[in-house]
C-alpha cells in the first residue's frame, strides 16, 4: 500500500472519473464497432470481400494507432493476426511479411548504436564537436544545432536527444539560466530538437521510419531506394531546413547573455572526465566506417539489411557489446510494430482496398501532381505532431501510393513526401522523442514551442516542394514515372 | 405487539435486574474490568437484529422494574404484564484470551451489539490533565501498542465465529495534527488486507481536511467526529478539555467537508441523549442534517469512574421527542442509513423510525439489501470500487 503521504483524491465527480480512467474501453468497444461494421455490414460497391476486410482493419489500426490505446508495437501484431483471420492473405504470407528485411535493418541499426552509446563514442563525438563551437552564444548554438543534426545522421535521433540532453541542461545550470525565462536556454533547447530531428531524415540511421518507408516501397513496387540514393535526394533540403533553423532560432529568441565561458568549463570538465580513446571505441569506429561504407558501396550487391546483420555479428566477436547491452538500447516495439504495418501495407496494395479508398476520397479531383504531394506532405506533418512517425508512414504510405498510381506519381517521390514530413515534428512534445525529451527540461512552455515550431513546419513544406520541383528531377528523381 | 425499540429505549434507561444471582446463561456475570467500549451492562437481543446493552450493575439499574427470567433454555424480559422473549449475545471469545504476543485480547476490543469496538490505545490525552469528557470513565493507562498481527488475530476470532458484521475503531483524543490517523494507517491497512468488513473510525477532526482524504484514501469507511453535546456553553461544560484545543465549529466544518468525500450516510457522529436539553440535541440533530451527516443518539449513562456517576439516566418519556425528530430528520434530509453499524448502545435512526409512529415504517428497499449479507457484500465491494476510482497515489499524479 503506498504512504499515507502519497495518498491523495481524486475530487471530480464519479462519471468523470470513470469516464477518464476507462474511456479507451470505450475507445477500443467504438473501434470494435466501427471495424465490425466495416468489415461485415457495409457494402463497399467495387470493393472485394477481401479489400474490405483489409479496409477495416486498417481502419481499426488507424484508430489505435492514432489513439495509442494500446502499444504500437500490439496493435501491428493484431493487424498481422487479423490479415489471415480474416481472409486478405494467408499465414505464412502475413508472418513472412514481418521478415521485411527493412525490419532487420532497423534492428541492425539499433544494435550498431547500442554499441556506439554503449562505448561512450557517441558522447565522446558530441562532446568533441561542442568545444568547437564554445567560442560565444551563437557559435554555442550552432554548435549544438549542428552536433545534433550530425550525429543524428548517424544514429537514432532519440538516442542523439537522450545524450545531449544532460550535457545542454549542465551547460544551461552553469551559465545560471532561469527556467521558462531565458530565452538562451530556450534556444539551446531548440537548437537540440530541430538538430536531431532534421538531421533523423536525412540518413536511414536517424530513426526507423525511413527503413520503413523504404520497406514498403519494396513490397510495393519491387524498387528500393538505397542509402546513397536517399542521401542524395535529402541532403540538400536538410541542409537548407538546417539553415532556415538557425535563421528562426537567432531571429525569434533572443540571446540575454554575453559570456558563455561556464558552459566552456562543463564541456571542458566533462571532455576530460571521459578520457582518452579507448580500444573498444575504436572498434566500434572501425565497424560503423565498415557498415557505412557499405551501405554506401554494397548495398545494391549484398542488400542493407545483409551488412547491418553482418555488422551487428561482428560486434559481438570482437566483443563491444553483449546481448544485455542489446536488450537495453534496442527499441524492440518498434521492431515488432513495422512487421505488421509492412504487412498491412501490402495488404492494402494486394487487395486494391487503398485505390478504392483514394478513388472514393479523390476521384475527379483534377489536382495537379504536385499539390497533390503538398496535401499528403502537410497531411503527414500535421499528424506526426500528434502520432508517432512511423504510425505517419504506416497510415499514410500506402494511400499515397495508391494515389500515386491513380495520379501518375513515381512511388518513390511518395515515399519521400511521407517519410520526410512524418520526421519533421517541430511544435509538440509528442510529436517526437527529442521534443518530449527537451521540453521535460522545464526551461519552456508549451506556447513557446508552438509558433516558431510551426514557422519550422512551414518552412519544411516549402523545402520538400521546391525540392520535389527543382532539385529532385536533377538527380533523375521525376515526380511523375 | 411489542415495539422493540421503545422496549429497548426503556431498557437502556431503567436497565434490569436478574432474576437469580447467577443465571445459568453463557457470558452472565460479566466481568466487570473492562477496557473497551461504553458499557458493561449485558447484550440483549431482541427481535429484528434489535440489540440493547441494559445496564445491569450500575445503581440505577438495581431499582429497574425489568427483570431477565430464565425458563429453560429460554431467557425472558419481564415486567408487570410484559414478558417478552429475549436471547442474550454469546458471551465475547475475549476473556482469558491472549494474542499470540501474550497481550490480553479483552484489553484491546469488545463486542457492542454486532460491531467489534476496537481500541488500539487505551487513552485519551485528555486524561493527563484529568480535563477529560465527564461522561467518560478514564481506566487504567496500559502502555503498549499492539501490532496489527494482533488486531487481525482478534477480528479473525470474532468473525470466525460470527460475532460481529463491523469493524468500529476508537482511538482517543491526540494532540497530533492528524488526531491520529498515521497511527491507524497500519492497522487499517491491515484489516483491509485481511478482511472484506466495513471499517468505521472514530477520532477527533484534524486540524487540516487534508487529512480527511487520507482517511478516506487510506480505507475508512465511515467516519465519526462526534459532537457528543450540541449546546456550545454545555459542551464547554461537560467537556472542558475538547473545549481548550478544538474550536467548536471545527467539528462541523470537518463533519460537513467529510460528507462531501465520504460515500453518503458514512460520515456520522453522536449526540449523546440526556446530557443537555432535548431542545438542543433536536437543534444538533437538525444541524447535522443539514450537512448531510447521519445523527446518532447513545443515550447517556452515568458510569461508574466518570464526573457524572451521580446522575441518573434520562426518562425515556422525556427523551422519546428527541427520537421521534431523528427519524422526521433524517427522512426530511433523505439521509442514507443503511451503512449505519447494529450497536447496542445507540439508538440509530433506523431503530427511531420504530419511535416515530404506531406502527414501525418498513425499511426501504436499499436498506433491506444493504442489511443482507449478500447485499452488504455487493455494497461494500461497489463502495471499495468507489474508493479505487478516487484514491491517487503520489506516482500516478505525476
Amino acid at each position: 500500500m503506498p504512504k499515507l503521504e502519497n495518498l491523495s483524491l481524486d475530487k471530480r465527480p464519479l462519471y468523470l472519473i470513470v469516464l477518464s480512467r476507462y474511456s479507451h474501453l470505450l475507445w477500443v468497444m467504438a473501434t470494435l464497432i466501427t471495424f465490425y461494421i466495416i468489415a461485415y455490414e457495409i457494402d463497399f460497391v467495387g470493393l472485394s470481400v477481401p479489400g474490405r476486410h483489409t479496409l477495416a482493419i486498417f481502419v481499426l489500426c488507424l484508430l489505435f494507432w492514432v489513439s495509442n490505446v494500446i502499444p504500437l508495437a500490439v496493435t501491428s501484431l493484431m493487424a498481422l493476426a487479423l490479415l489471415p483471420l480474416m481472409g486478405v492473405m494467408s499465414t505464412n504470407e502475413a508472418f513472412a511479411l514481418f521478415g521485411n528485411p527493412a525490419v532487420f535493418f532497423v534492428l541492425g541499426a539499433f544494435i550498431l548504436a547500442a554499441a556506439v552509446m554503449r562505448t561512450g563514442l557517441s558522447t565522446r563525438v558530441a562532446l568533441t564537436m561542442l568545444r568547437h563551437f564554445d567560442r560565444d552564444p551563437h557559435h554555442l548554438v550552432t554548435g549544438i544545432l549542428v552536433s545534433s543534426a550530425f550525429m543524428s545522421c548517424l544514429m537514432p535521433e532519440h538516442a542523439v536527444a537522450a545524450l545531449l540532453f544532460p550535457v545542454i541542461l549542465e551547460v544551461v545550470r552553469a551559465l545560471e539560466l532561469r527556467p521558462y525565462q531565458s530565452e538562451y536556454a530556450k534556444m539551446l533547447f531548440f537548437a537540440l530538437v530541430w538538430g536531431a530531428v532534421i538531421g533523423g531524415v536525412a540518413t536511414f540511421l536517424g530513426g526507423g521510419r525511413n527503413p520503413l518507408a523504404i520497406g514498403m516501397l519494396k513490397e510495393h513496387t519491387n524498387t528500393t531506394i538505397s542509402f546513397m540514393e536517399w542521401i542524395l535526394a535529402v541532403f540538400p533540403a536538410v541542409l537548407a531546413i538546417l539553415g532556415i533553423a538557425y535563421l528562426v532560432l537567432v531571429n525569434y529568441f533572443e540571446i540575454d547573455i554575453a559570456d558563455i565561458s561556464k558552459a566552456r568549463v562543463v564541456l571542458e570538465k566533462k571532455l576530460f572526465h571521459i578520457g582518452r580513446i579507448t580500444v573498444d571505441e575504436i572498434k566500434v569506429i572501425f565497424v560503423m566506417v565498415t557498415t557505412i561504407g557499405s551501405w554506401i558501396f554494397f548495398s545494391d550487391r549484398f542488400g542493407m539489411a545483409n551488412i547491418a546483420m553482418l555488422s551487428v555479428v561482428l560486434l559481438f566477436i570482437i566483443r563491444v557489446i553483449n546481448w544485455r547491452d542489446v536488450e537495453e538500447y534496442v527499441n524492440w516495439g518498434i521492431i515488432l510494430m513495422y512487421g505488421g504495418a509492412i504487412a498491412l501495407a501490402t495488404a492494402m496494395t494486394k487487395t486494391d482496398a487503398g485505390m478504392w479508398l483514394v478513388n472514393r476520397l479523390l476521384a475527379d479531383t483534377g489536382l495537379p501532381p504536385l499539390v497533390l504531394l503538398g496535401i499528403i506532405l502537410i497531411i503527414a506533418n500535421l499528424l506526426t505532431e500528434g502520432i508517432s512517425n512511423a504510425a505517419v508512414v504506416a497510415l499514410i504510405l500506402p494511400l499515397g501510393f495508391s494515389i500515386g498510381e491513380q495520379y501518375g506519381i513515381n512511388p518513390k517521390v511518395i515515399v519521400y513526401m511521407v517519410a520526410l514530413p512524418a520526421g519533421l515534428a517541430f511544435c509538440l512534445p509528442m510529436g517526437s522523442p527529442p521534443n518530449a525529451i527537451c521540453f521535460a527540461s522545464g526551461y519552456y512552455r508549451l506556447r513557446d514551442a508552438i509558433w516558431p515550431g510551426f514557422l519550422m513546419n512551414v518552412a519544411s513544406w516549402i523545402v520538400l516542394l521546391l525540392t520535389a520541383k527543382y532539385y529532385w528531377p536533377l538527380i533523375g528523381l521525376n515526380i511523375l514515372q | 405487539m411489542v415495539n422493540l425499540v421503545d422496549l429497548k429505549l426503556s431498557l437502556l434507561t431503567s436497565g434490569m435486574v436478574l432474576s437469580k444471582d447467577n443465571l445459568d446463561i453463557p457470558g452472565l456475570p460479566r466481568s466487570e474490568n473492562r477496557y473497551c467500549g461504553l458499557a458493561d451492562g449485558v447484550d440483549l437481543i431482541l427481535d429484528d437484529n434489535i440489540w440493547v446493552n441494559v445496564p445491569v450493575w450500575d445503581n440505577h439499574a438495581q431499582r429497574s422494574p425489568f427483570r431477565l427470567e430464565q425458563v429453560g433454555d429460554q431467557c425472558f424480559i419481564c415486567r408487570d404484564s410484559l414478558r417478552h422473549p429475549v436471547q442474550v449475545a454469546p458471551a465475547t471469545p475475549f476473556s482469558g484470551t491472549k494474542t499470540a504476543r501474550g497481550t490480553a485480547m479483552e484489553q484491546l476490543a469488545t463486542v457492542q451489539g454486532r460491531t467489534l469496538i476496537i481500541e488500539p490505545v487505551h487513552y485519551c490525552s485528555f486524561w493527563d490533565n484529568n480535563q477529560q469528557c465527564h461522561f467518560c470513565a478514564p481506566s487504567e493507562f496500559i502502555d503498549y501498542t499492539p501490532l496489527p498481527e494482533e488486531i487481525i488475530e482478534i477480528v479473525e476470532l470474532v468473525m470466525s465465529r460470527k460475532l460481529a458484521d463491523y469493524i468500529h475503531i476508537n482511538i482517543g483524543y491526540r494532540p497530533e495534527e492528524d488526531r491520529g490517523l498515521h497511527f491507524l494507517e497500519p492497522f487499517i491497512s491491515a484489516l483491509k488486507r485481511h478482511f472484506n468488513a466495513h471499517i468505521s473510525v472514530q477520532i477527533h477532526p484534524p486540524v487540516e481536511d487534508h487529512w480527511i482524504d487520507k482517511a478516506y484514501a487510506m480505507g475508512i469507511d465511515s467516519l465519526f467526529f462526534n459532537i457528543e453535546i450540541f449546546d456550545p456553553e454545555n459542551q464547554k461544560r461537560i467537556c472542558p478539555g475538547r473545549s481548550q484545543v478544538e474550536r467548536y465549529e471545527r467539528y462541523f466544518e470537518a463533519l460537513a467537508y467529510a460528507a462531501k468525500i465520504f460515500p453518503a450516510g458514512a460520515v456520522v457522529s453522536d449526540l449523546i441523549v440526556g446530557l443537555e436539553p432535548t431542545k438542543f440535541t433536536m437543534q444538533g440533530i437538525d444541524a447535522l442534517c443539514k450537512i448531510r451527516v447521519l445523527p446518532r443518539l447513545p443515550v447517556f449513562r452515568p458510569f461508574a469512574g466518570s464526573g457524572l456517576a451521580s446522575l441518573t439516566p434520562p426518562l425515556k418519556e422525556v427523551i422519546m421527542p428527541v427520537f421521534e425528530h431523528l427519524y422526521k430528520s433524517v427522512n426530511k434530509a433523505k439521509l442514507n442509513t443503511g451503512y449505519i453499524t447494529i450497536d447496542s448502545c445507540v439508538i440509530s435512526p433506523i431503530e427511531a423510525n420504530f419511535l416515530a409512529g404506531d406502527k414501525p415504517p418498513t425499511k426501504s428497499l436499499l436498506q433491506k439489501i444493504i442489511t443482507t449479507r449478500v447485499g452488504s457484500r455487493i455494497t461494500r465491494n461497489i463502495l471499495e470500487a468507489r474508493r479505487g476510482l478516487m484514491v491517487r497515489s503520489g506516482n500516478e499524479n505525476d
